[in-house]
Formats: C-alpha cells, sequence, structure tokens
C-alpha cells in the first residue's frame, strides 16, 4: 500500500457528506479561556471551604466523659477499632467483617495476607502514648492493668464506666467517685490520657508512634493518621451510641458522641451540617458550597434500603456501585440498553438545523 | 457495480493493504497502524462536519481545559505543599482555583455525558471512544476523593473516617489506606492523574479516529456517512433501504 493519505473501513469514516470550516486550535484557546474566566470569578467570588480539623484537645475539653468513656474502651478491647477485624487485625483475632451471602473481599484478604495495618487499640492509642512521658505511677498503673487477668479487666471497666456515667465534667477536667478496689488503676490511667489529651500532647503522640519503625525508634517523619482516626471514630460508642444525633437535633449538653455530632452539628467553626451517611454523607460539604456532588452513583446506594440500614452496608454500596457502573462502561454493547437514545427522540432536537437543512434541500 | 460493492472491495483493499504491510517489526509496523487511523489531517483537523455546529459539542474540550487547570494548579500546591492553603491567602487562593476548576471539571463531564448519550455517540465503531471517557470519569472520581483527603480540615478527617469501611469492605483497603496522609499524597498528585491522563488521552485517540458520530438517518435517507475515497454518492446512498446505515448501531471498535 502506498504511503501518503490514509484510507478508512466504512465504520472509521465519520463523515462524506458536506463539512464546514474549523479550527481545533481557536476551539481549545476559546475553551480555556471560558475555563480560566471561571474558575478565576467562582474562586475569587466564593473562595473554597477550609474547617478546621477537629483535635483531641479539643475532644477532651468538649467532649470530656465521650472521650474518657471511649479511651475506657479502648482500654478493655471493645472500641469499634479492637472489634474491626481486617485490614487492622487477622480473622483469626476479629471476625467481624462485612459479607453479603458468600462475597467477602474483608475475609478474603483477611485471610490471604498477614495484617495490613495492625493496630492494637489499648497498646498503640492509650499505653505507648502515655509511656513517652515517663510518669512512674502510669507506668505502674498500666502494668497492673496488662498484668491482670481477664475477668479482673472486665469487672474494673463495668465499675469505672459506671463511674464516668455518674460523674461531671467542667472544663475538661473529669470528677468521678471511685476506689482502687472497684476500678483498679483504670482511674489513673484514664485521667492520665485525659490530661494528655488536654494538652495537646496526645495528638502529637499518636502521629510519633504511628507506623513504628522496624528498629523500634519513633517515626518522627510520619504523616499518617491511621491511629488518630480510628480513635476519633470510636466515639459514641463508635457512632452507634444513643447520643449520636441526627441532623437538625440540638447537641447533647455533656458532649456525648462528640465527634459523630460534629458532622451534624451546623455550629462554628465547621458548620458541618448534614455530612452523616443518611444525608448523602461525604457528597456533601460543610456551609454551602457544592460539595462532592459527583459521587452521586456511589453515596446514592446510602439512602435507601439495606445500604442505609445493613451491617454490611459498605460492601453492598460498593457492590451496586461496581454492578451499575458496569452496564455503564459497556453500554454500546449492550442491546435495548444502546438503543435507548434512539427510542427518546432526543437527538431530534439536539441536531435540529441539520435535519432542518435535510428538509429544506429535499 | 453497486454502491455497496464498491464499498465492499475498498474495504477488501484497506485490509489487504494492511495485511500486506505487517513487516514483522513491530516499530514500523506500529508506525503504520498510526499512520493508518491517526494521519495529521484528522489529528489536527481544519474542518469539520456540517452538523457539528451546536453548544454541547463544547463540554468535551472544556472539559480537557479543566483538566489542565487542575493540573496547572495542583502544580503550583505541590510546590509549596499541602498545609500552606491554611496558612496564607496565596495558598487560600491557589486552593479555590483547584477547587473550582473540579467542580467545571465535572459539570463539564456531566453535559458531555449527556449530549454523548442522547446522540448514541458510541454508533459506527465508536464503542472504546465512550469506554475511555467512562473510564476516564471513575479514575477522575478516585482523584477527587482522595483531593479531599489532601486538604488536610474537618472534611478530610470526616470523609476519611467514613470512606475507610467502604473502602475496606471491597478489599482497597489493602491497597490505599485512606486514612494516611503519607499514602494519599501519591495517590492524588501522581497515580491516579496519571491514569485520568491515559483515559483522557485515549478517549482523545479514539475521537479524532473514528470523528463526530453523525446524526442518526433522517426518515427517507439511510446512509449519509460513506466510506472514502470511493463510497457513494449521497444520491446513491440515499437511494438504499433504511437500516442499511453502516453508521447506525454500535459496532465495537474496529
Amino acid at each position: 500500500m502506498s504511503r501518503g493519505p490514509a484510507r478508512w473501513k466504512s465504520s472509521d469514516i465519520a463523515w462524506s457528506g458536506e463539512r464546514r470550516p474549523y479550527d481545533l486550535f481557536r476551539e481549545f484557546l476559546f475553551s480555556f479561556v471560558v475555563i480560566l474566566v471561571l474558575v478565576v470569578g467562582l474562586s475569587v467570588l466564593f473562595s473554597s471551604p477550609d474547617p478546621p480539623p477537629v483535635t483531641f484537645q479539643q475532644w477532651a475539653e468538649q467532649g470530656t466523659k465521650d472521650f474518657a468513656a471511649t479511651t475506657l474502651s479502648e482500654i478493655d478491647g471493645t472500641s469499634l477499632s479492637a472489634t474491626y477485624g481486617p485490614p487492622y487485625q487477622s480473622t483469626a483475632q476479629n471476625g467481624s467483617t462485612q459479607a453479603l451471602g458468600p462475597i467477602s473481599p474483608e475475609t478474603w484478604l483477611g485471610n490471604a495476607f498477614p495484617v495490613a495495618i495492625p493496630v492494637d487499640p489499648y497498646q498503640d492509642f492509650v499505653a505507648t502514648p502515655l509511656s513517652l512521658q515517663g510518669d512512674a505511677d502510669v507506668k505502674a498503673a498500666l502494668d497492673v492493668w496488662s498484668k491482670a487477668s481477664a475477668d479482673q479487666q472486665t469487672k474494673w471497666a463495668q465499675s469505672y464506666y459506671d463511674a464516668i456515667g455518674k460523674g461531671t465534667a467542667k472544663d475538661g477536667v473529669l470528677t468521678v467517685t471511685t476506689s482502687a478496689a472497684k476500678t483498679g488503676p483504670l482511674d489513673t490511667i484514664v485521667q492520665a490520657q485525659l490530661a494528655f489529651a488536654r494538652s495537646g500532647g496526645l495528638d502529637a503522640a499518636l502521629l510519633y508512634t504511628n507506623s513504628p519503625r522496624a528498629d523500634g525508634y519513633g517515626t518522627w517523619y510520619s504523616n499518617d493518621q491511621t491511629f488518630a482516626m480510628l480513635y476519633f471514630g470510636d466515639s459514641g460508642e463508635g457512632g452507634g451510641g444513643t447520643a449520636c444525633i441526627s441532623p437538625g437535633d440540638p447537641l447533647p449538653a455533656d458532649g456525648d458522641c462528640w465527634f459523630y455530632n460534629q458532622s451534624v452539628a451546623n455550629v462554628a467553626p465547621r458548620n458541618a451540617g448534614y455530612l452523616a451517611g443518611g444525608t448523602w454523607g461525604i457528597m456533601n460539604e460543610v456551609g454551602n458550597w457544592p460539595g462532592a456532588w459527583w459521587l452521586f452513583p456511589y453515596t446514592s446506594w446510602y439512602q435507601w434500603g439495606y445500604g442505609a440500614t445493613g451491617a454490611s452496608g459498605d460492601l453492598y454500596v460498593m457492590v451496586m456501585t461496581v454492578l451499575f457502573a458496569l452496564p455503564f462502561i459497556f453500554l454500546p454493547w449492550i442491546p435495548g440498553l444502546r438503543d435507548i437514545p434512539k427510542a427518546t427522540r432526543v437527538y431530534k432536537l439536539m441536531w435540529s438545523d441539520y435535519y432542518q437543512g435535510l428538509r429544506e434541500r429535499r | 457495480m453497486s454502491a455497496r460493492d464498491e464499498v465492499r472491495r475498498a474495504e477488501e483493499d484497506v485490509r489487504e493493504a494492511a495485511h500486506e504491510l505487517r513487516t514483522g517489526n513491530w516499530t514500523e509496523d506500529s508506525r503504520h497502524y498510526a499512520e493508518k487511523y491517526w494521519p495529521y489531517d484528522r489529528m489536527l483537523p481544519a474542518d469539520e462536519p456540517v452538523y457539528v455546529r451546536k453548544a454541547f459539542y463544547l463540554f468535551g474540550s472544556l472539559a480537557m481545559m479543566s483538566f489542565l487547570m487542575l493540573i496547572a494548579t495542583g502544580a503550583i500546591l505541590v510546590f509549596k505543599g499541602p498545609l500552606w492553603t491554611h496558612s496564607s491567602s496565596a495558598g487560600d487562593l491557589f486552593a479555590s482555583l483547584h477547587y473550582w476548576s473540579v467542580q467545571c471539571f465535572f459539570f463539564c463531564i456531566f453535559v458531555h455525558f449527556g449530549s454523548s448519550f442522547f446522540t448514541a455517540a458510541w454508533r459506527g465503531g465508536r464503542g472504546f471512544t465512550w469506554l475511555f471517557g467512562t473510564m476516564t470519569f471513575f479514575t477522575a472520581v478516585l482523584t477527587g476523593l482522595t483531593g479531599y483527603l489532601l486538604t488536610s480540615n474537618y472534611e478530610a478527617q470526616w470523609i476519611g473516617q467514613q470512606g475507610k469501611d467502604a473502602f475496606n469492605s471491597f478489599g482497597f483497603g489493602w491497597l490505599l489506606n485512606v486514612m494516611s496522609m503519607d499514602q494519599v499524597f501519591g495517590w492524588h498528585v501522581v497515580l491516579l492523574p496519571l491514569g485520568v491522563a491515559a483515559f483522557l488521552a485515549l478517549h482523545l485517540l479514539w475521537v479524532r479516529r473514528h470523528g463526530v458520530v453523525p446524526p442518526f438517518p433522517p426518515e427517507g435517507f439511510s446512509f449519509e456517512g460513506a466510506p472514502e475515497p470511493d463510497g457513494p454518492t449521497r444520491a446513491e446512498a440515499s437511494s438504499r433501504p433504511v437500516g442499511q446505515d453502516a453508521a447506525d448501531g454500535a459496532e465495537g471498535a474496529s
């Protein structure tokens, strides 16, 4: 075949009818100017959201009892993070994985690989950060706790949950009535953790101890927030507590379910409003900005049916998203679906001037 | 010889010629392939079919320009690091430019999807053009999501905290820990934008390869797009029975 102008199969060719002059580069320049003006204009007029992050210091001060109860759940191993399962613990240790019938990628991967992101909430969130301070009393209390029998730990923990419930909190200080006989070392540990959080030290310590180096030294360069995020997520019994409110409800006076209520409370400086899952969640944004509306093919499944209430709702949502994405991607090869546009006849409107021209010529 | 026979013969000529050109030299064969499907006059056209004159055709290039804005503003944000946006008004401005570029990008993509759907733009062997476009979108959604994680503010905390369960449930948590900025940074700045750029490039190549989809043949006309260079005249083509249009109905990419 000779070099030169290419020849075309019938399916390759767009059109051999009438053509009109066109300048690709001019279209590019025009499009670029349109976008540039739009983006600069919108940025100058509306800026963009930047709500400050929550901190353990704020949690300790504003939701003192919630922080104490959550810390206790990390210590006695009943928190959401402590019972999560893969990828934070092995399936043998915690089997609480999401599954739809036989479908459970979390279990499969948990069985197939070593723990991907090892998390031991008592050690990682409480004992190791507190040990950094070198306080002898705290160290002794941690030793007493770790050497106690499981039965003893459960009894101490139950007594201390009761004590927190009956206790009072003011300006980040928790006042509880306890005795060493009833709660063992727990008051010492929890009060130390509370004081550490109030000082701002816990925020830094959780980063410093995250992703420990193989040689045992602290990870000074860490920018891994896994421990801190999981700790926050255990607030208000992992978001399932009775004090966790819905949008529009008043905030609990004692700051219970503190982390989750930040997402529905419309108060400064975050004005988070409607970030919870049942209100389109992460598709929304703080304040009045448009948010990640383009996530709707995914977040819409959280709004009704099993995705809104099911124990394996997250897996269901992901499966449904993929199930609906596949026919969208392969639409051109699916009889019936690919014929919808022709049936709707919207194209007649879109190419109205072209069809008009044809009619006039005929 | 009928017009249809001429078309068939022209197609056979092309197939035969392509077969002859298989030299066994990968470089040369690849060049011949590219020369066949992407000659300069298709890559940089100076004319378009007469029906390409509506505003909705512009949204593809508007989306592409939004992507270029994202790359440009994103590069400046990378120079100064993700915390710059909280500490200076210049950082805040570039975060806003990046943010509104995302909004424009997805808005244009959705309009582009709408017009491509209602014109059934996958007809005539343009299936892969659609497929690469949808893959560009889904990769861009992941890029946008990881961008929110990089904002290092309350939204990043909330989305990381909430998003981890979906990622873990589907097994993605083993690949990307959305609560670790150490990991998210590389994904958002390098890996995912490369994916978007790659799918976008393939999408554009296939747009240029097959051209803009012609309108559905109107009643009484059956064939507007004839094979070059020896196809039937419009008069001949329009005398063929309705339903024989090679450009009507998806055939998959050739």
